[in-house]
């Protein structure tokens, strides 16, 4: 026993003759043809294919949460890691910071759990009724609200409301979604927090409903939503290292300013 | 010329200019902490006393460092079972460019930094407590961790080093982050980098011995992946 070989499970993949096993389906007979990159990505990460609704679904939230713009912090990561020529690096660098941060994709998934959290709390309280609900649901928000220093779901930088929470609630509309119970939550919790707190959620808790509605996990929905953001990530790795320009590589000198301790003599060099 | 879209978001808002250097000074003749490198530090340290400074921001004393160096060199090799040099065997086997085997290493090497540092936060806590009684788990009666421990005693007794509350019944790693502690190097994000710098070297030694694309030459079913669909 003491020499045996380890064993590990997978439901990932398996090589075969001729065919290839992808999350209990063949790729050749079940797969080609039938699915897109979204719903792979849901097979992928959650295990299960999504209908045509949910695949449609995510594909809208993929486009509309596509902000690109190389000066917001993680992409500006990508251009100063592309810097030297190198996509892939940029890529993976950003892909190692998103996890369990604070702020970008991967933290639809903590914003996820922020909403489950809420309905059982809500469930708890046994707010079944929808006016006790309201009621309850406005105690939590109050919670939440006195401590917005965690929750940054309820931070929109540089801007009064995130315009993605707007263009999704257009596109859940008109796939027929928005009666679901994690988003009239959202909806219902967004009311709520813009009448009492002047605030307004970002995208990463809209996009939370979203996939909890799908019923992904919050552990799967910060790996998917990362995933699916990908086309801002790569379209930043491939221009900044097509690119590879000097001032990002180094900055011009009047750039940077030291702030740090006054030159000094260390303890052996004043000896 | 394509045209200009609108001010956004990011142009109407104010911004700094600079960037802040806060650690080292831009330019030539680069100062650490205000410690001029290449006129006081490389004249009257060595290069691990140089990595304290980074860190601490205070040059060490010559235990302290001589300790520190000792540490890292106990620290340094991680063999190929260990997933960091397999994951850069790995990279390596696939034909990688050099700056990417180095990437993965450092990529497995941090995750695995987070992972040690997180198992011995109770000592750490203990540690900066300075009361109470070690946390029973960090203690060991193996012989493999006694055999290392004699080790690390002499090395440092060989420096003229005494480090307070290092016994002979601790595990081999907490042995290391007690001897990280008396050199100064005591929170979670200096003990995350120094996991990292003192195994990147031993680890690209390893992996740059095997040779790219000899697939042949690696056990591509180990461990044994079974594959199971779902129900």
């Amino acid at each position: 026993m003491k020499n045996e070989t380890p064993i590990l499970r997978t439901c990932v993949g398996h090589a075969e003759w001729g065919d290839n096993r992808f999350r209990g389906y063949s790729v050749a007979r079940d797969l080609a043809g039938c699915e897109g990159v979204s719903s792979l990505l849901a097979l992928a990460i959650a295990g299960r294919r999504i209908d045509e609704n949910e695949r449609l679904m995510l594909d809208d939230l993929a486009t509309v949460t596509n902000v690109a713009d190389p000066r917001v912090w993680p992409l500006k990561l990508v251009r100063v890691t592309s810097a030297y020529g190198g996509c892939n690096a940029a890529v993976a660098a950003l892909t190692v910071v998103l996890e369990d941060t604070l702020i970008g994709h991967h933290a639809s998934g903590r914003a996820a759990q922020l909403l489950c959290d809420l309905s059982d709390r809500l469930l708890a309280n046994g707010a079944h009724h929808a006016k006790g609900r309201e009621g309850a649901l406005q105690e939590q928000c109050r919670e939440l609200l006195a401590d917005s220093g965690r929750h940054l779901e309820f931070w929109v930088p540089f801007r009064p409301r995130d315009e993605r929470v707007d263009m999704l609630t257009e596109r859940v509309a008109a796939r027929g979604r928005s009666e679901l119970a994690y988003w009239r939550l959202f909806a219902n919790a967004s009311d709520i927090f813009w009448r009492i707190g002047n605030v307004r959620p970002n995208m990463g808790l809209a996009v939370a409903a979203i996939c909890l509605d799908m019923g992904f996990t919050p552990a799967q929905i910060g790996p998917l939503i990362t995933a699916l953001a990908a086309p801002a990530y790569w379209a930043n790795a491939f221009e900044g290292a097509e690119q590879a320009p000097s001032c990002l590589q180094t900055l011009p000198a009047h750039c940077v300013r030291y702030v740090g301790p006054p030159s000094r003599v260390s303890p052996r060099g004043a000896t | 010329m394509p045209g200009r879209r609108p001010n956004g978001p990011i142009e109407d808002r104010p911004s700094p200019t600079h960037i802040e250097a806060r650690v080292i000074t831009p330019g030539p003749n680069p100062h650490l902490h205000g410690f001029s490198v290449e006129g006081d530090l490389a004249l009257y340290y060595r290069f691990p006393e140089l990595v304290q400074v980074a860190l601490t921001g205070v040059p060490p004393q010559e235990p302290e460092g001589r300790a520190f160096d000792i540490a890292l060199q106990f620290l340094a090799p991680l063999a190929v079972a260990e997933a960091p040099t397999h994951a850069a065997i790995l990279a390596r086997l696939c034909g990688a460019r050099t700056s990417s085997i180095v990437a993965v290493a450092c990529l497995a090497l941090a995750e695995r930094a987070r992972h040690v540092v997180a198992e011995h936060g109770d000592l750490l806590a203990w540690l900066e407590r300075d009361d109470g009684e070690l946390p029973a788990r960090y203690r060991s009666s193996s012989t493999e961790d006694a055999e290392c421990l004699d080790r690390l005693h002499v090395a440092l007794a060989s420096a003229g080093v005494e480090v307070p509350g290092l016994g002979r019944d601790l595990k081999r790693e907490a042995a290391l982050f007690l001897v990280l502690h008396f050199a100064g190097i005591r929170s979670a994000e200096q003990l995350e980098t120094i996991l990292v710098m003192a195994s990147l070297a031993p680890t690209l030694g390893e992996a740059i011995s095997h040779t790219p694309i000899a697939f042949d030459q690696y056990p591509i079913n180990l461990p044994v992946f079974i594959y199971e669909e779902g129900p």
